[in-house]
């Protein structure tokens, strides 16, 4: 029941990846890839295991445990990258309304 | 007081409803163009600076010294002034102090007197804040190929021009290092002047936690990738 509920899960991600529009190509990648890795860790435990033994890994779990280690990583710094880009647009737009403000005053 | 007219005072202001009706009283007597950037201030201060005979600025949120600073310049840039100086909102900085860097600003050739705290008085300067000011400065040195005694000192004297060529787009402390960077990249005329700080009780408890120092390391190495 739980590979139906996960294979499903990870199907209707990938289909999102094709329909969804992304700003960067990667950003799609990553979801292919994503739920590519997914179903394929949910249905092709062997298959997994010669992946992680090619990669020089024990098993395919482990290769599992790394692959999500780096996804969190990759993750955190790109939020972190896109909470600065965010903030740089609030400070440019508040600094602006400053400035603006101060010239109605001014006109006034 | 006629000479000094065309050299604005800039104080970036958060939550200093304490002193700073007293610091403006001060200021005005040497100067008359004060220009007061308030970065959200969630005390009392807003009340007092609209009583007071400055040039006020709003910032409607709290975003940081560098991005208060950074308001003050594109707005002197547009006035009549010759030059600013930069003045700390929580009166550690010398009215006397503001005064020599107005005259020395306006003969000299430099495009910027930065102030500094090791020139002279230095013995003023507790000795935990001295050893991590020292290790800043020698940091920002490094980055930026200057010559610093004092990297991160808040007053300094800035010919109008030379706001052209600064941007500055860190909003937190570490803002001083980008302008240094700015200074050193466009090849502006630099020196420095003693500054004598007061550490008040007040200034203290207000000032910049030594724990800061993580995260002005964290954006000057993000100001050094960028390069």
């Amino acid at each position: 029941m739980i590979k139906i509920f996960l294979i499903s899960l990870f199907s209707a991600l990938f289909i999102y990846g094709f329909v969804r529009p992304f700003s960067s190509v990667f950003s799609r990648l990553f979801l292919f890839s994503g739920s590519l890795l997914g179903i394929l860790s949910v249905i092709g435990i062997e298959q997994t295991d010669k992946i992680a033994n090619f990669v020089g890994v024990g098993r395919g779990a482990d290769l599992f445990v790394y692959l999500s280690l780096l996804t969190i990583f990759l993750f955190i710094s790109y939020t972190i990258n896109k909470f600065e880009t965010l903030n740089k647009k609030i400070s440019t737009l508040s600094r602006s309304i400053a400035l603006s403000d101060i010239k109605k005053i001014k006109n006034d | 007081m006629e000479d000094l007219a065309k050299v604005y005072i800039l104080i970036p202001l958060y939550n200093e409803a304490t002193v700073i009706e007293g610091l403006v009283k001060q200021l005005s007597s040497v100067f008359k163009n004060i220009v007061i950037v308030n970065d959200g201030s969630t005390d009392d201060s807003q009340e007092i600076l609209e009583k007071l005979d400055i040039h006020l600025i709003n910032h409607p949120i709290n975003m940081g010294q560098g991005s208060a600073i950074s308001t003050g310049f594109n707005y002197i840039y547009e006035t009549d002034a010759k030059a600013l100086i930069t003045f700390d909102a929580d009166g550690q900085h010398s009215v006397e102090d503001a005064k020599i860097f107005a005259y020395e600003i306006l003969k000299s050739e430099s495009d910027i007197i930065f102030g500094s705290r090791f020139l002279e008085h230095s013995e003023n300067i507790p000795f935990l804040k001295k050893t991590v000011l020292t290790l800043a400065s020698k940091i920002t040195n490094l980055f930026s190929k200057m010559e610093l005694t004092d990297t991160h000192n808040g007053m300094k004297a800035i010919k109008k021009d030379s706001l052209a060529k600064i941007n500055i787009e860190i909003d937190g402390y570490a803002f001083e290092s980008e302008l240094i960077q700015c200074v050193s990249k466009k090849n502006l005329k630099y020196s420095e002047l003693p500054t004598n700080i007061v550490y008040t009780e007040y200034s203290k408890a207000k000032g910049q936690s030594l724990m800061n120092g993580f995260i002005i390391l964290e954006d000057l190495i993000k100001l050094w990738l960028k390069r």
